[in-house]
């Protein structure tokens, strides 16, 4: 239990920073790590602010208090389960303490929990800032029987376990099953991006099924108990079904214990059949081709992000959202248009265009980690003879390189197809805005990661999804989408959109010339 | 090729690391530089390379302010530190050859170069496999091949015989007297005082960040082993 407890602690830390936080003599180290956990804070005061708000709305209109309770576990369960998929397998065997552990006498069974644990800790955070909120302000205005107050916080705190198990078993087999594949990178990336765009695509139904919900609760509970069933054992138990509650306590409980006891025993055939490479027989130096310095960065930067399968699932979804946008908005612009002409939306489709382009392609910028990802290997930028301006550009360019050319083609599509619905002016700004808001995000990016650089960790996870720099951009991005678009409905007029775009492109100049001007003092003082 | 004046280097408001440190190092020396853990050899040789910016005194690779025009300094040097941490996303040859791109290498002599480095280091067989399936002392030959293809006039290594196999050691000794005989200059930490007693020309010894012995081997030994020396001047 003493080491178990000891291991856990360590990975909090590893995740919070605290020890950082208190001891580092470093003010940049501390700063970067008090950012990173007050994003954290602030991104869970968000999620519960929206959850509680829902619930109350939903209370307030009379429905069952089982479908607050559903639609937040449904939510709370999606974004764990894509999170322990996307990320899983990196905690459980990716973590570069594994041989200083596996040499203590510590018994696997603890290492395995207590990385388990690492995994939880990290999603269930983001699972209770979605449930807890909601299991309040029920408390407020339906006055539960006293159990509720103790049952919902342990049914909240076990609602992660099954996404997780579920979700880290699937990246676990996959990253296993093409350990050994050249390509196994790119393959397991690409798994994982269609399965969240299932997972978005399932989310956009989501409003849809809240109308089912109000309309006829009963149908709409059996809808989502067919698709994931702990969802309504939860939402039923919370809501006063006790046999339901103690079905999905011990059940999730079970399914912790058996995925435990099953990675126990795995976990050393896992670990080293994941970490067997891909290796050539009989290899022979081939032609060797030239290329100038910028290229040759930017050839490094591009394959280290598509060699993290972390990085590339948490960034590169904006751009294929992008894509799939145009194409969709293509394909069924006919139906859409349709649409349109009925609803009051048909004067607002350039805010609208502009409001989702924006959010797309400024979800998370590369850039935002881009430096932290170079983690020990900095000494070879820092000894290299290529300027700091350079290194910046090669990072620079590869978010612009993943978004922009997605971005345009869309921008063009909705542009063709929807043009009935926009003026001349209003195209103009559905093009600068967005570009604008790529340039700006990608600078400051980069920026906000000089400033809060964090090359010191175990696991890329670390950087891609809980560093500071990550995080504070992640609301700064959110924070520019709702600062774009509300002049733009609030005022009603195309040139709004043209000011806006040339304000964040001042900005991003601004930004822009700041970090190149002092591109050298950056790199020295990482 | 290599004029420290009087570095200086804390971390933070801690002491100082290196304190007031001057040496010079001529073209065509071995020069060894030893000390025990945290003396601050790592540190100076950080800072002679560009990666730690350094607050007080001057440092100069062939005359050129390591402070004023790092770039310039940095195509005519290279330093490997002791745990080279590598693109473990590149195999061996998408590494070397990235390096020369950076260095300007052309197509024929990059080939040749690597070709003849790769077969001494033994690891021609292994250049194709990814850096990250690489062991430690394949990562040290990898960053020792990175480093002498650009065929550089300093070159800085920290503890280069940690990791190597005895053919490595003895390949890296000789391919060390062989750039000397060039005009290179070779500064390199260690720990191994019987290798830096045959191997370098020149010596430092290096205590709390103040230097405490420099110069020729021979002047700096006197009568005495260099473990002797060591040993005396650092218990003192």
């Amino acid at each position: 239990m003493k080491a178990l407890r000891t291991l856990i602690r360590l990975y909090i830390n590893s995740i919070f920073r605290f020890p950082v936080i208190r001891y580092s003599k470093d003010p940049r180290e501390r700063r970067n790590a008090v950012a990173g956990v007050v994003a954290i804070g602030t991104i869970v005061a968000v999620y519960g602010g929206m959850s509680g708000w829902l619930t109350f709305q939903l209370l307030s209109a009379g429905v069952d208090a089982s479908i607050p309770f559903m639609m937040a576990a449904a939510m709370a369960s999606l974004f764990t389960l894509a999170m322990a998929f996307a990320q899983g397998s990196a905690t459980l065997s990716g973590f570069a303490d594994f041989d200083t552990l596996m040499g203590m006498p510590i018994r696997t069974s603890v290492i395995v929990f207590a990385r388990f644990c690492a995994l939880y800790l990290a999603e269930a955070i983001y699972a209770a800032a979605y449930l807890l909120p909601c299991g309040a302000v029920y408390a407020i205005l339906r006055a539960p029987a006293w159990w509720f107050y103790p049952a919902f916080p342990l049914m909240t705190l076990l609602l992660p376990v099954a996404p997780i198990v579920i979700g880290s078993g699937a990246d676990l087999l996959l990253s296993a099953a093409f350990a050994r594949s050249k390509y196994k990178k790119g393959i397991t990336s690409a798994i994982k991006m269609i399965f969240l765009f299932g997972f978005i695509v399932f989310s956009y139904l989501l409003p849809r099924v809240t109308d089912r919900f109000l309309a006829a609760p009963a149908d709409a509970a059996m809808r989502t108990a067919k698709i994931y069933p702990p969802v309504m054992w939860f939402a039923k138990g919370a809501a006063g079904d006790v046999p339901l509650a103690l079905l999905f306590t011990l059940g999730s409980i079970a399914v912790c214990a058996l995925f435990v006891f099953v990675l126990n025993k795995t976990f050393l055939p896992l670990h080293d059949r994941m970490s067997a490479g891909y290796h050539v027989r009989n290899y022979r130096l081939g032609a060797l081709k030239r290329s100038g310095a910028l290229k040759a960065m930017f050839t490094v930067e591009r394959k280290r992000f598509f060699n993290s399968t972390a990085w590339v699932v948490n960034t590169v979804f904006g751009s294929a959202l992008i894509a799939l946008l145009g194409i969709a908005g293509a394909a069924l612009s006919g139906k859409i248009s349709v649409f349109l002409r009925t609803t009051p939306l048909a004067d607002h489709v350039a805010e609208a265009i502009t409001g989702i382009l924006l959010f797309c392609a400024t979800l998370s910028p590369t850039t935002s980690c881009a430096i932290s990802m170079e983690g020990k290997q900095i000494w070879i930028a820092k000894t290299l003879p290529v300027s700091a301006k350079t290194w910046f550009a090669a990072k620079l360019l590869l978010n612009l390189v993943l978004v922009g050319p997605s971005l345009l083609f869309t921008v063009t599509m909705l542009a063709i197809f929807y043009r009935g619905f926009l003026t001349p002016l209003s195209i103009l700004g559905l093009y600068l805005l967005p570009v604008a808001a790529l340039l700006f995000t990608t600078v400051l990016g980069l920026f906000v990661n000089a400033k809060l650089p964090r090359l010191s960790w175990k696991s890329d996870t670390e950087v891609v999804k809980q560093s500071g720099a990550v995080l504070v951009m992640m609301l700064i991005c959110f924070g520019l989408v709702v600062i774009s678009v509300l002049p733009m409905l609030a005022i009603g007029s195309d040139w709004v959109a043209i000011a806006v775009s040339a304000a964040i492109l001042a900005g991003a100049i601004g930004v822009y010339l700041y970090l190149r001007n002092r591109a050298e003092q950056f790199r020295r003082n990482l | 090729m290599l004029t420290i004046q009087n570095l200086v280097k804390s971390y933070g408001n801690g002491p100082r690391a290196v304190d007031g440190l001057s040496l010079t190092v001529e073209a065509g020396d071995i020069y060894g530089f030893i000390g025990h853990n945290g003396a601050g050899k790592t540190t100076t040789l950080k800072c002679i390379s560009g990666i730690l910016p350094f607050d007080e005194g001057e440092i100069f690779i062939d005359g050129i302010d390591i402070r004023k025009d790092p770039m310039a300094a940095k195509r005519i040097m290279r330093y490997i530190p002791d745990n080279p941490d590598l693109y473990t996303f590149l195999t061996g040859t998408g590494y070397l050859n990235f390096l020369c791109d950076i260095y300007g290498i052309d197509e024929a002599t990059r080939r040749e170069r690597i070709a003849k480095y790769a077969q001494l280091f033994e690891i021609e067989s292994k250049l194709g496999d990814l850096v990250g399936s690489y062991s430690h002392g394949m990562c040290q030959k990898l960053a020792l091949i990175g480093a002498l293809i650009q065929q550089p006039k300093l070159l800085m290594l920290d503890e280069p015989f940690v990791g190597l196999d005895p053919k490595a050691s003895h390949t890296l000794k000789e391919i060390m007297r062989e750039l000397t005989e060039t005009g290179t200059a070779i500064f390199f930490s260690t720990h191994v005082l019987e290798v830096a007693e045959k191997l370098c020309n020149r010596i430092a010894i290096i205590k709390n960040g103040r230097l405490i012995a420099a110069g020729p081997m021979e002047e700096v030994r006197g009568n005495q082993s260099l473990e002797e020396l060591f040993l005396e001047l650092t218990d003192a």
